[in-house]
């Protein structure tokens, strides 16, 4: 490819032209002192707080963090130690933004949009505030379509929705990561754009997981987001914003549905706490600054389904491009025909959509069409590193009362070999069970899996007492065992939610109660292997139906019988 | 060019402006102005105002500043009290007012005659403001002439409601225009500046322009 050199010059030639020369005003101050990512400076008496200040002689940008009596502290976006006393700080009048969009998929990046993989400049020219406000409560609405996790036991017992913040707890090496990229593993024939924010992880780790999600093609759909435990603070406390603002970009401007992984909070909470010392704000519980809970909850709640939008539009307009400008009545007057430069009226949510409806009646010759940019989704899986399976710690309790749902994995369950360690008695989901399709909900599938498994619990104890047991208690836990190896599942081997229904089934209605506990997961391999192969026909009609109808059952139950017979232990 | 002398004394006050405010997110800083103020309100109250405020100004000009060994023998705390005041009284006692004398000593008993130099600026600085002055610095390209000079403090007068004292710096890197700064403010209008933006902005649409073409090769 060339460029031709006249082409570009002659844009210039233009730009230079329209140079207009404005008295440049601006508001300077000077370093008193820097240290540790910080930089206090005096003067620039008109700042404003979060404001992104110039240090030009550095070429280094800052925000202003802490404004006090008498001067300034500035948290420096880069490597502090170019930094000099006395040096010229400026204010830009600017707030601290990233570059999104396309551009940005497939890529590594740091928290200020920087690529960090090698493979050249990112080339967009869209940029998003890195802080914003979360959206509103007519913006929003609830949260009703699955995000398959592809784990059986998150998608049976705690199923995440499109939209939710499902918080992901557990001690160091319990695989909360491993959950969170099975997660993003299993979003490739979804739409789902994920955005992986590694906060303070080590390096080596980054780069593992990297490498493992563009082995598995993730990376075609996924944004990496990567501070190591080597960046400043500051670097570290806003890299989950700026994945949520590239996040942002898909769900406002494209009506995407969208996946954040924030790898983890605790360590983002230690690196605000760093912050907050150094600049002397007060320490309250744990060193921990007193706004350290709305540092997250701010950040969560930017996670969202949006409520779709609606316009009328003329009947033979073509609804795959429909935008917010082609409503045929007015804005201010939803009775009324649209005048040629007023803005068209846009409904907003299911109200909305009623009250267009109703509108409807009152133009001929037009239809609704749901607007494609609107109606997409954040859904955030936040992680958060307990010590010792202490969730009572400050930032636990925090960020489990921020979200809506947390799946708790537990070393003891890791150690006994259930992985991934998922401690379906305690971990919950709070909307997620709306999202859930209804086959999954079934009480043959998921709804007996939950009660199989809280019988077990109880009678668990009882069995390692070693007393005789009558037949019924025995058959119970059997069942239990076998439940428990049904949720067990390899690394990266999401399970389509199709699958999981057919298996959690059989287990269900008790074909697996003759298979032996360490065979069963050989059983399911098989199991499925001839359901695809032999029995197409029963997966279609599942994932066409979405119910379990009492024909779908039956051709489920004779496809198991089928199978029992050829399985090969 | 040559400067004169109230210039000198102007350039002067600017640097100390900026030493005041360093100083003033620290103790000491906020010590002195402490100082300052005290010392201004009594002498307001007795009509003195401005006479402290000279003599203060010359302590610092013809004594401080010409005897850096002065500021060290306040400083030192090997010294006893009483040296320090046999000393003053020497020094000082009929040559200024008995007000000033006796602040100097309050000063020396509670050994902070130290602070003597930021405690004079911070005097200085508040009567300023009370009078609604402000230092105002002028970097030129070209050396302006008295009626720019006239010209440029009539608008500053105008558009910040304050009588600015300007004192004009002349620097030929600018190439041309100037640059004005009132005390945070800066109003750059000089070519160097401009140069430098049409370079960002010319780099950034060059950029977007190669970009953007790219783009659409891609896609």
């Amino acid at each position: 490819m060339r460029f031709k050199a006249d082409e570009i010059a002659s844009v210039l030639e233009a730009e230079i032209g329209q140079f207009r020369s404005r008295a440049d005003t601006r508001e300077v101050g000077r370093v008193l002192e820097v240290g540790d990512g910080i930089a206090r400076c005096y003067g620039l008496t008109d700042v404003m707080a979060g404001e992104l200040v110039d240090f030009p002689a550095a070429g280094i940008k800052g925000i202003a963090f802490n404004l006090e009596e008498n001067s300034v502290a500035v948290i420096v976006m880069g490597d502090y130690l170019k930094i000099r006393e006395g040096m010229e700080v400026r204010t830009t009048g600017a707030l601290l933004s990233v570059p999104v969009g396309e551009a940005m998929i497939g890529r590594v990046v740091d928290p200020l949009g920087n690529p960090l993989d090698g493979k050249g400049p990112i080339l967009t020219t869209k940029t998003r505030l890195v802080e914003s406000n979360a959206p509103g409560i007519v913006d929003r609405q609830p949260v009703k379509v699955p995000l398959q996790t592809g784990i059986k036991a998150i998608d049976a017992m705690t199923p995440i929705g499109r939209g939710q913040r499902e918080l992901i707890i557990g001690d160091r090496k319990t695989g909360k990561t491993q959950i969170a990229l099975d997660t993003i593993v299993n979003q490739k024939s979804e739409n789902v754009i994920c955005i992986y924010v590694a906060c303070g992880q080590m390096e080596s780790k980054t780069a593992q997981v990297v490498e493992k999600l563009r082995e598995l093609g993730a990376m075609d759909y996924t944004i990496v987001v990567a501070t190591s435990a080597a960046d400043s603070a500051p670097v570290q406390y806003y890299a989950p914003y700026a994945g949520t603002a590239m996040a942002e970009y898909f769900m406002y401007e494209q009506g995407r549905d969208t996946l954040c992984v924030y790898d983890d909070l605790s360590k983002q909470a230690a690196a605000y706490r760093q912050l907050s010392l150094l600049v002397r704000r007060p320490p309250g519980r744990e060193a921990y600054p007193g706004d350290v809970f709305y540092c997250h909850s701010r950040l969560l709640e930017r996670s969202a389904k949006l409520a779709d939008k609606w316009v009328i539009i003329p009947a033979d307009a073509d609804t795959s491009k429909t935008a917010e400008n082609w409503g045929v009545n007015s804005a201010a007057n939803p009775k009324a025909k649209r005048g040629q430069n007023e803005p068209g009226k846009v409904y907003l949510g299911p109200a909305g959509k009623e009250e267009a409806e109703h509108a409807l009646k009152e133009f001929p010759g037009t239809k609704l069409a749901r607007i494609p940019t609107s109606g997409g989704s954040l859904t955030a899986l936040p992680i958060i590193e307990t010590l010792d399976g202490e969730v009572s710690a400050y930032i636990p309790t925090n960020v489990i009362s921020i979200t809506d749902g947390q799946i708790y994995l537990q070393p003891e369950l890791k150690n006994a070999g259930v992985l991934p360690a998922v401690d379906v008695g305690i971990s919950v989901s709070r909307v997620g069970g709306n999202a859930q399709i209804a086959a999954m909900k079934d009480k043959r599938v998921a709804g007996g899996l939950k009660l199989a498994l809280a019988q077990f619990r109880e009678l668990e104890a009882f069995a390692q007492l070693g007393t005789e047991l009558d037949k019924a208690t025995q058959a119970q836990l059997d069942r239990g065992y076998r439940m428990v190896e049904i949720l067990k599942q390899g690394q990266y081997q999401p399970l389509n939610v199709v699958d999981q229904i057919m298996v959690i089934y059989a287990g269900n209605t008790g074909a697996l109660d003759k298979v032996p506990a360490k065979q069963v997961r050989n059983w399911e391999s098989q199991f499925l292997a001839f359901m695809k192969d032999q029995m197409p026909e029963v997966k279609e009609l599942i994932a066409k139906e979405k119910k379990l109808t009492d024909d779908v059952a039956k051709k489920l139950t004779a496809a198991i019988d089928a199978f029992q017979p050829q399985y090969k232990a | 060019m040559p400067e004169t002398p109230s210039e000198q004394e102007t350039f002067k006050q600017l640097a100390e402006d900026q030493q005041l405010r360093a100083a003033s997110s620290r103790a000491v800083g906020r010590i002195a102005r402490t100082y300052a103020e005290a010392l201004l309100a009594v002498a307001e109250s007795k009509g003195q105002a401005d006479e402290v405020g000279d003599q203060f100004q010359s302590l610092l000009r013809e004594v401080i500043d010409s005897h850096p060994n002065l500021e060290e023998f306040f400083e030192n705390p090997a010294l006893s009290r009483e040296k320090k005041d046999a000393v003053l009284a020497k020094v000082f006692d009929g040559n200024v007012t008995p007000l000033f004398s006796d602040f100097l000593r309050v000063l020396n008993r509670k050994d902070r005659l130290g602070l003597v130099r930021l405690i004079a600026i911070a005097y200085r600085s508040l009567r300023d403001v009370a009078a609604d002055r402000v230092h105002v610095l002028v970097e030129a390209a070209s050396p302006l002439t008295q009626a720019q000079q006239d010209d440029v403090a009539k608008t500053l007068a105008a558009v910040s409601g304050k009588t600015p004292i300007v004192v004009v710096r002349h620097t030929p890197e600018l190439i041309g225009g100037m640059i004005v700064r009132v005390g945070d403010k800066v109003f750059d209008t000089s070519v160097r500046t401009k140069l430098q933006t049409l370079r960002t902005q010319l780099t950034a649409r060059g950029t977007h322009e190669i970009q953007s073409r790219r783009d659409r090769f891609c896609s």
